[in-house]
């Protein structure tokens, strides 16, 4: 059937827009691949630009190579993967319980995570030992990991063991991870309170996210479940984009909705359960990450998703930099330093949003 | 086509929502629900479309009972336009080619992009196909809910209380559409309304119900005083004028 000439005007319209949208995903690659590069040449050792870059191939000094290949190199990959996969399960939380402000911290996965991590330490962690000017390190970070990774995943299992009762409706998902979230960081607070002075500040210490504690081992633990999750998310994009019309549009269209829900929380949750229990918390990016760049692509999940993960990259890498720069010789925890530079720019952005693009 | 036996539902235990209904709508008709806030109307709708499961009773699709379809094959026969449809951040372009979901496993096709601009075209919506669907009117939003259902190419399509929010220049309008939906695409097409004279104009066959229960179900004859004042319960003045029927309501029944 031949088309009529406003049909074609349509056509040209929809694909220039979808055009866009492919520019707007190319440029924030580039950015994520800079500041990958930055990533990798900064530092608290004292490497020009130039050794850090021939470092990079393997020629220069043996020390400077070590440094790079082997403490940044693993730093900027836990980065660029963390980020991607925090503000992925932030956006999929937010689209499957149709609620801009969830966030591992509202379903209560950090706070159970935390929760974990002081048991592993006050617990499990035999000694300690006095590092780097007096901060506290566990000698048995491997135990605090899987702990905390096992109580994230178990308070998601429970939050949504007890949704069930009320089909998955988002509200009661929100709920009863606020509710979990108060009753594990009560718990902590009790544990802490009968910790040592070290185990104390070796708990409070691990709370700070921070991508200096990954090795090559975790940046991988990390990237497997983020891969699948990021192909069945992609995947699934139009079903995503009917979730939009709530639960009764979403059913109307055939969407089985209770099952997507359940498997779209269980993935995004592991996601922050290997993210937060090898690197800490890092707080809001789940948030800032996915509501930034909603106001420049639309909420067209299939080009959503991507920009997500790429916009969670840059902002985790940045912050990170940013957090190696700030003081010399020392670096600053991430997890403050994106809740500092993101908030006001949150603020601004909704503050001073044009009208959405689509 | 559309033939409901004895269905009934209750949201709480012992809260009957609907009891026993029972009725029947022919291919290509317009049927109109008519009742007061509560009276199961939503739920009925609901059920229909398979979102509601209903606790006893069949619905049949062509003798077919929906229950037995396949989600998909539900979606793609029945199209559902709710009254507290949230209007998502999505362009009104997406909007409408979401209709086509239920055909599609994982992306669109050529030809799904082809019946949307269709579409959006014969509804005059080809300039706002970019806009975002939370910066359009009220009118316009509605005319891309019908886009929706009509590119969903579904034979049966609910409405419920479309008229809602709209001015009268719009609401005359819409039911214009509607009624071509019917007369053009040969659709079947079941509307919750409340206006009596609007619903006399544009549909076909009637359903009044009360409390749960389907008390009249007829063609247009079946609006009368008595039955609009049973349940209804406001005192009406039926008018023929130049062959249409004009309801005038006045006072509560218990006034």
């Amino acid at each position: 059937m031949s088309m009529s000439n406003e049909e074609r005007n349509l056509q040209q319209i929809y694909q220039k827009n979808q055009l866009r949208k492919i520019l707007i995903l190319i440029v924030l690659a580039g950015f994520t691949f800079v500041l990958f590069l930055i990533a990798l040449m900064v530092g608290t050792s004292n490497l020009s630009f130039g050794e850090s870059f021939l470092a990079l191939f393997g020629q220069g000094d043996s020390s400077s190579v070590r440094i790079v290949l082997n403490i940044r190199l693993p730093r900027a990959l836990a980065g660029l993967i963390a980020g991607a996969g925090l503000s992925l399960s932030g956006l999929m939380m937010q689209t499957t319980l149709n609620n801009t402000m969830a966030s591992p911290s509202t379903l209560g996965v950090s706070n159970a995570a935390v929760l974990g991590a002081n048991i592993g330490i006050v617990l499990l962690s035999g000694g300690m030992v006095d590092t780097n000017g007096g901060v506290q390190w566990s000698y048995n970070p491997y135990a605090i990991s899987v702990f905390a990774f096992v109580f994230a995943l178990g308070s998601i299992l429970l939050v949504l063991a007890l949704s069930k009762f009320k089909n998955f409706s988002p509200n009661t998902v929100v709920l009863v991870g606020v509710a979990l979230g108060l009753f594990f960081t009560a718990i902590t607070t009790l544990i802490q309170y009968f910790a040592t002075d070290i185990q104390l500040s070796s708990a409070v210490y691990w709370t700070f996210g921070d991508l200096g504690r990954a090795g090559f081992d975790d940046v991988f633990i990390m990237l497997v479940p983020i891969a699948i999750s990021f192909v069945f998310f992609q995947l699934f994009s139009r079903q995503y984009n009917a979730l939009l019309l709530g639960d009764k549009g979403a059913l109307s269209l055939g969407i089985p909705l209770s099952l997507f829900r359940f498997i779209t929380l269980l993935l995004s949750s592991l996601i922050c359960a290997v993210c937060i229990s090898s690197l800490g918390i890092i707080s809001f990016i789940g948030i800032i990450a996915p509501h930034i760049i909603k106001r420049f692509i639309g909420n067209d999940h299939k080009f959503l998703i991507p920009a997500s993960l790429l916009s969670g990259s840059v902002i985790l890498l940045f912050s990170d930099i940013l957090a190696r720069c700030l003081l010399r010789g020392t670096s600053l925890p991430v997890g403050a330093i994106t809740a500092i530079i993101g908030a006001p720019f949150f603020l601004i952005l909704l503050f001073t949003g044009k009208e959405k693009k689509i | 086509m559309l033939e409901i036996q004895n269905v009934s539902f209750s949201y709480q235990k012992k809260q009957r929502v609907l009891s026993s209904v029972s009725l029947k709508l022919e291919r290509e008709e317009i049927g109109v629900i008519l009742g007061r806030n509560g009276s199961g109307k939503s739920t009925l709708i609901q059920c229909i479309d398979g979102i509601l499961k209903p606790e006893e009773g069949n619905i049949l699709l062509d003798g077919k009972n929906i229950q037995e379809m396949k989600r998909g094959e539900r979606a793609q026969r029945i199209a559902y336009v709710s009254q507290d449809s949230e209007v998502p951040a999505l362009s009104v372009y997406d909007f409408v080619l979401l209709g086509r979901l239920p055909y599609i496993r994982f992306s669109y096709s050529k030809e799904d992009h082809e019946r949307t601009r269709r579409c959006l075209e014969r509804l005059n919506l080809q300039d706002l196909a970019m806009k975002s669907m939370s910066s359009i009117s009220g009118g316009e939003k509605q005319k891309a809910h019908i886009a929706r259902a009509l590119v969903s190419d579904a034979e049966l399509i609910l409405f419920d209380e479309p008229t809602n929010n709209l001015d009268i220049h719009n609401q005359i309008h819409l039911l214009e559409w509607i009624k071509e939906l019917q007369e053009k695409d040969h659709k079947t097409i079941l509307l919750i309304m409340h206006d009596l004279s609007l619903s006399l104009e544009i549909g076909t066959h009637f359903y009044l119900m009360k409390q749960g229960k389907l008390l009249y179900e007829g063609g247009k004859e079946i609006i009368t005083e008595k039955t609009i004042e049973d349940t209804l319960e406001v005192h009406s003045h039926i008018h023929h004028v130049d062959g249409k029927i004009l309801v005038t309501l006045g006072g509560n029944k218990h006034d």
